[in-house]
């Protein structure tokens, strides 16, 4: 299967969680929503991390199984 | 950051009409005679009236829970474990729906007009926009296809008007070419999946000012963008005839191509027509986006959608990147398409049935107590 677009995803899974981070959160802070700023929280670090684990992947995959 | 209750009836429907013309008028034409030959406006006619019949069921559900959506009102009917499970396949099916759509989309525009520009880029843009768009309430919402409408369908009509000059009405028959059946079904079921973005009504009622006029909305939804459909298909057909049309890949953007405004004012329409399909994918990619966040927002109970607006923008772009090519593209769309009439038609059928009968047996003890 053709993946060269994965830098693409892990670019949009960072932009996407630092979004979620810089803006969402502190508006849900502003408004008093707690769940809601928890909820964005979380999925914010989520994103992040689906891109930081999306590299990790693909060098052991280049790196010890290609 | 709750969603005011301010649609009118002229709102929803058109909404209904801009979300479901979309990316499927392109390859509309190749869909129906590929199924039925010069019987094609036939096929498309019938993929219109299951589509229609499958709205008129979602909207009276809708109107029987006036203030919930299917994916609140479906735990009330069928209980609130079960509702929740048939809610993830209808978020994850919209999800699917919304990254083929711009997966079309990027295909298209690779193909015809920015051959350099890297798909991964036009589908990117495209997403953007339809998630920043997102981050608004329902009433923006509602607006900005209000707004977009009137330049989806003028544009569209005045091709197929002047298009008609050249027809050969021969091309369109014997209406009833007497085709395998079964190829026949099966376009219906195609063409049928072209309108699901319908689903979205039941999204709308409950910000309807009036939502017992939903019905009224969802007629005239499906007469306008059911009709355009229809005119484009006789409209193609009569122009270049079935076996043409079997050779290429978006024939309505070919019948834009081959129209000229009299007078020599222009002579082909094809970049103005496909300047208003982007206005048209936009709308109706916006609105499955929306829905899919506005569900995920109702399923885990939050009061705000925005945060899933960035959150499901990855996941969309790699569903969309998926498919290998455009026949694969197509493959799977039309696929899709069809096994998705099961959760836009016949999983609101049976919640209606559920529902009857629950109601029924409500008014029986109600009788018998008293």
């Amino acid at each position: 299967m053709y993946i060269g677009y994965l830098n693409f995803v892990i670019a949009i899974c960072w932009v996407t969680g630092l979004l979620i981070l810089l803006t969402d959160v502190k508006a849900y802070q502003n408004a008093s929503l707690k769940k809601e700023q928890k909820v964005s929280k979380f999925l914010g670090w989520v994103n992040i991390s689906i891109g930081f684990g999306l590299i990790a992947a693909d060098f052991i995959y280049t790196r010890f199984m290609w | 950051m709750g969603d005011p209750k301010e649609i009118t009836t002229l709102q929803a429907t058109t909404i209904l009409i801009s979300t479901i013309i979309g990316v499927g008028v392109l390859p509309l034409p190749l869909f129906a005679v590929r199924a039925g030959e010069t019987s094609a406006p036939f096929v498309t006619l019938t993929g219109i009236l299951l589509a229609a019949i499958g709205l008129m069921i979602l909207t009276y559900l809708g109107m029987r829970h006036p203030k919930k959506t299917i994916i609140t009102y479906s735990q009330d009917i069928i209980g609130k474990w079960l509702g929740k499970l048939f809610s993830i396949f209808v978020i994850f099916f919209f999800v699917i729906l919304t990254s083929l759509a711009a997966r079309e989309f990027g295909a298209v525009v690779v193909t015809a007009v920015l051959r350099e520009t890297p798909l991964e880029v036009t589908v990117i843009v495209m997403l953007l926009l339809a998630s920043i768009s997102c981050r608004n309430n329902i009433n923006v919402f509602s607006y900005i296809h209000n707004f977009y409408v009137p330049m989806i369908l003028a544009p569209v009509l005045i091709v197929v008007a002047f298009s008609l000059k050249n027809a050969n009405s021969l091309y369109l028959r014997p209406i009833f070419s007497g085709n395998d059946i079964r190829d026949m079904a099966a376009g219906m079921l195609t063409i049928s999946a072209l309108f699901q973005g319908s689903f979205i009504i039941t999204m709308i009622i409950p910000s309807m000012k009036s939502p017992k006029k939903a019905l009224k909305a969802s007629f005239w939804g499906i007469l306008v963008s059911g009709g355009l459909y229809l005119l484009i298909v006789i409209a193609t057909v009569a122009i270049f005839g079935p076996e043409e049309i079997k050779q290429i890949f978006w024939p309505t953007l070919e019948l834009a191509r081959t129209t000229a405004i009299p007078g020599n004012i222009l002579q082909r329409l094809d970049i103005i027509f496909l300047a208003v399909w982007v206005l048209a994918v936009f709308t109706t990619l916006f609105s499955s986006y929306y829905f899919s966040i506005h569900s995920i927002k109702e399923l885990l109970g939050l009061k705000d959608h925005k945060m899933l607006s960035y959150f499901i923008l990855p996941f969309v772009f790699f569903l969309a990147m998926l498919p290998q090519n455009i026949l694969h593209m197509y493959e799977i769309i039309q696929y899709i398409g069809r096994a998705g009439l099961l959760i836009t038609i016949m999983y609101p059928a049976f919640l209606l049935i559920i529902d009857f009968l629950r109601s029924w047996r409500k008014k029986k003890n109600v009788a018998k107590s008293s």
